[in-house]
């Protein structure tokens, strides 16, 4: 694999909540993502999984810089990104190299904009296009397999498919490194999914790009996705090779969540593993209990004591469990 | 088992929707039936009428809504052209439905327990000394953890996953012989869709309810389902028991549906889409094959009237050219 495109190093950010208690000092602080490293490669597709609430958006909103972090380092490109506040990123060189799809196809494009304008805004913005701009918008629409004639179409007069496709030429237009998906096949139906899963793999195939890629169809992330991270409130439980993880998961969590598969129950060792008890809460948690802790069918009195740091016990699958061998 | 009386038989149910911009010819010549204590597996992409057959089924169609024909037997009582009243005494209490999304189905402004105990009030016999109870014991039988706190919680208050289980506690509540739960955990993480799946099947096979089991979702109605109806564009394309259906799929359609879905051991190469998209339903030239103009294998022998599956058959197969029985190679 080439060179790291994306590393967070101890990547956190804190929400405050609520009001201040009485007399207290400070507001409650919900930990939505709580020292993250997470590296992608250049050409690399990564795979963020975990069930909602676990910090999956905060931290891909943060990668994208929409949010800034409370602490740790967000590095593009060998650039320290982090530090450019949200607010100013908009103007930043990096900024055309980082680029999202949406989950909704419909609610991520301007009602207003017809396709051939969607997919040329990026390339006025960021590009500073001159008069090639309508032979650039068709190469990109050809790119992703959307008809030329849709180009003066609305969003409305669209199908979900080719919004799809309209998402992605949008986001390929000012020539990103990396990509950042969020749920982009979520809201289509099975008979354009495939297709769109198949447009991804190919333009990233073609165009060397790097994917960051967020689900919780994980059947979907095993075909598209070359690593897989899981997280669970707020922090990375594993990860490593996404076949391996899906064929060997080692945390109890990531064990729960591949015998959830619908259909994939079979192959693993023990059947399906139901995960009683509550979720904690993100708020204010104990640094020294592990997040797992309560729901864990494995769990002891160690694991409330003592929060499983991330090991690396078999090279590149790495695994946050005091129980994990 | 055909000799029994199903639970649920709807024969030759048609229905269209008036709109603005012309007719809409939603179902059109439907049969099926469900037996008591089965689970049936609607499928389908959306738009193909699923929501609209279960909503028909319990009267709370859209105002446009129009029956052209048909008829939905439970008990003794023709669903399509009973009258409001003796719905009203059904639903509830011998049919109900989960709803797709708990967050708006459930009445934001009330407590979670006291819109179960508007249920039991309306449809069981329960003394309102005891209603508190049978309130709380309905959130405690979804696993819902301290079910005395949570019975005064409102919705915004609970997780997802939480007010999906309030949504099964409030249609649960009285016991019906029929439960409709449409797309029942889109929506929900892996975990948590596991969790709510068991719930339902759970409390299905404790009291003998039947279910139909409505989704988009193939891998998931695998998992869950006894048999399989698999719809398209208004029209029942295929039926059959789970098995079989995935072995052998006999309708062009569901073998297309089967190879379009990631599973386990699936490869992205292995996966293909279905050309085509669903014909718009308001056309007077709708052929008699809705599929015709996707399929691969339509021949002119495809004009004639669509062979109909019987409604109390096991499976059968609405084309005229359907998949060999043996599974095929491709």
């Amino acid at each position: 694999m080439s060179g790291v495109l994306l590393e967070t190093v101890g990547l956190s950010r804190r929400f405050a909540v609520g009001r201040r208690a009485a007399g207290g000092k400070r507001a409650s602080m919900l930990h939505a993502v709580d020292d993250v490293n997470l590296r992608v490669h250049a050409g690399e597709s990564v795979g963020l999984v975990g069930e909602s609430g676990c910090g999956k958006s905060t931290l891909v909103r943060l990668v994208s810089r929409l949010l800034d972090p409370s602490e740790g380092a967000i590095v593009f490109r060998e650039r320290d990104i982090g530090a450019v506040p949200a607010a100013q990123f908009a103007a930043h060189p990096e900024r055309g190299k980082i680029q999202m799809v949406f989950q909704d196809p419909t609610d991520s494009l301007n009602p207003r904009y017809s396709a051939a304008d969607t997919i040329a805004e990026p390339m006025r913005l960021l590009r500073g296009a001159r008069g090639d701009l309508a032979i650039a918008v068709r190469a990109l629409a050809d790119a992703v397999g959307l008809a030329p004639e849709l180009l003066a179409r609305f969003p409305h007069q669209l199908s979900g498919g080719q919004k799809a496709r309209v998402g992605i030429a949008r986001a390929l237009a000012s020539e990103p490194d990396l990509l950042i998906l969020d749920e982009p096949t979520s809201a289509l139906d099975v008979s354009v999914q495939a297709i769109i899963l198949q447009l991804l793999a190919r333009l990233r195939r073609e165009r060397g790009l790097a994917y960051l890629f967020v689900s919780h169809d994980l059947n979907v992330v095993r075909l598209l996705c070359d690593r897989v991270v899981v997280m669970y409130l707020g922090r990375v439980v594993e990860s490593g090779p996404a076949a391996e993880v899906f064929a060997h998961p080692r945390h109890p969590y990531t064990r729960a969540l591949v015998s959830a598969i619908p259909g994939g129950t079979a192959n693993l060792a023990g059947g399906r593993i139901r995960l009683s008890g509550e979720v904690r809460s993100p708020i204010d948690p104990d640094p020294a209990v592990c997040r797992f802790y309560g729901r864990c069918m494995q769990g002891a009195p160690r694991c409330g004591a003592e929060m499983p740091l991330l090991r690396e016990p078999v090279a590149g699958h790495a695994v946050a469990c005091h129980f994990d061998r | 088992m055909s000799a029994e009386i199903p639970l649920l038989k709807v024969e030759n149910f048609g229905l269209e929707f008036r709109t603005r911009s012309g007719v809409v010819h939603a179902l059109e010549g439907l049969n099926l039936a469900i037996r008591k204590g089965e689970t049936v597996g609607l499928v389908g992409e959306s738009g193909s009428g699923k929501s609209v057959l279960s909503f028909a089924m319990l009267g709370i169609s859209d105002a446009a809504a129009r029956v052209t024909g048909g008829s939905a037997w439970f008990g003794g009582l023709d669903l399509l052209k009973a009258g409001e009243s003796d719905l009203a005494e059904i639903r509830g209490r011998e049919i109900s439905m989960i709803f797709q999304n708990p967050r708006t189905a459930l009445n934001p402004i009330r407590r979670v327990g006291a819109q179960i105990e508007d249920v039991l009030k309306r449809h069981a016999a329960v003394r309102s000394a005891d209603l508190r109870a049978r309130a709380v014991e309905a959130l405690r039988s979804v696993n819902i953890p301290d079910p005395e706190r949570r019975y005064a919680a409102y919705p915004f208050e609970l997780s997802g996953g939480m007010c999906q289980r309030v949504m099964i506690a409030l249609a649960l509540a009285c016991g019906p012989a029929l439960l409709i739960a449409d797309e029942p955990t889109t929506g929900l993480d892996v975990t948590t869709q596991a969790g709510i799946m068991d719930l339902i099947a759970e409390r299905a096979r404790a009291s003998g309810m039947a279910t139909l089991f409505i989704t988009h979702d193939l891998a998931l109605a695998a998992e869950h389902c006894d048999r399989i109806i698999v719809m398209h564009a208004g029209h029942i394309v295929e039926a059959a028991p789970r098995r079989e259906l995935f072995a052998a799929p006999r309708h062009p359609y569901t073998a297309q549906l089967i190879r379009a879905t990631p599973a386990a051991g699936s490869l992205l190469e292995g996966l293909s889409a279905i050309p085509g998209n669903l014909p718009d339903l308001r056309r007077r030239d709708l052929p008699s094959c809705r599929f015709r103009e996707r399929c691969e294998r339509a021949s002119s022998a495809c004009d004639a009237p669509l062979p109909r599956i019987d409604a109390e058959a096991l499976s059968g197969v609405a084309c005229w050219h359907p998949l060999a029985v043996v599974a095929e190679a491709a």
